[in-house]
């Protein structure tokens, strides 16, 4: 098992956090806790690095979509980029890429 | 070969003890070969179904406890988990991935396993639940 770390970095056009280790089901409240300053900032668009994100469990997907509702409450955008074969699958069978916009890489989903 | 034989972990019901079984199921699946793609796939079940054991089963009471029996084969590997809790109904839980349950923080713990694995079935009024999961057969190379 990895740790699960978020790491955000401050760019022009939003927030990139950086997820890295396993987002199992004992760890994904930190998901809320890492993310409420950002929220509270009303930042416009948050971007999920996710090209060290080993693992994903369902109750870390509950949170993805609770914080995606929080944003679109005043107007802001989630997007996910670079996930793995494996954690892009989960997000594919589970339909929640119909949610999430998906991207290569951070740098180009902060950007467009 | 090591790991055909059946095994037992008993769980306390709390969520830090969810990554010791996984651990244990996931090196007899190394030792025996099973891919990147098959490991997550068990890993993934096993998160959500001693989670949904322990949360949903047990009430998190510190009094119960969850058990996971498993063995691993160059072919197959089974894990049965139990909780001691009241039972439940499978076919009742929503499936998640309608569109209206799609925005629904919640539920897709059973949903994963059902992708995921070859088969799953409950038993015991659902406090048990066994999932297999059917390694990829690999054939005799052509002469």
């Amino acid at each position: 098992m990895s740790a699960f770390t978020i790491d955000t970095e401050t760019r022009d056009k939003g927030v990139i956090a950086h997820l890295k280790g396993d987002a199992n089901n004992q760890h994904a409240t930190d998901i809320r806790e890492a993310f409420s300053p950002v929220l509270q900032e009303r930042v416009l668009r948050i971007v999920l690095d996710l090209s060290e994100l080993e693992f994903i469990a369902s109750i870390a997907l509950g949170e993805l979509i609770s914080l995606r509702h929080d944003l679109q409450t005043y107007g802001g955008q989630l997007r996910l980029a670079g996930a793995n074969p494996h954690v892009e699958d989960v997000f594919k069978k589970t339909r929640l890429a119909e949610l999430f916009p998906m991207f290569k890489d951070p740098d180009e989903a902060i950007s467009i | 070969m090591p790991g055909s034989a059946e095994h037992r972990l008993v769980l306390q019901s709390r969520f830090d003890e969810v990554a010791r079984a996984e651990a244990a199921v996931l090196e007899l699946a190394e030792q025996h070969g099973y891919d990147a793609t098959a490991q997550f796939a068990i890993k993934l079940s096993m998160e959500e179904a001693i989670t949904n054991a322990i949360k949903h089963g047990n009430q998190m009471d510190p009094a119960k406890s969850v058990t996971v029996t498993y063995s691993v084969t160059e072919n197959l590997a089974r894990i049965t988990v139990c909780d001691q809790g009241g039972g439940f109904t499978p076919n009742g839980v929503p499936d998640p991935t309608l569109d209206e349950n799609l925005e629904k923080p919640h539920g897709r713990g059973i949903m994963l396993i059902k992708a995921y694995m070859t088969e799953a079935s409950y038993s015991d009024c659902g406090r048990c639940l066994t999932m297999i999961k059917q390694r990829d057969c690999r054939l005799p190379e052509q002469a």
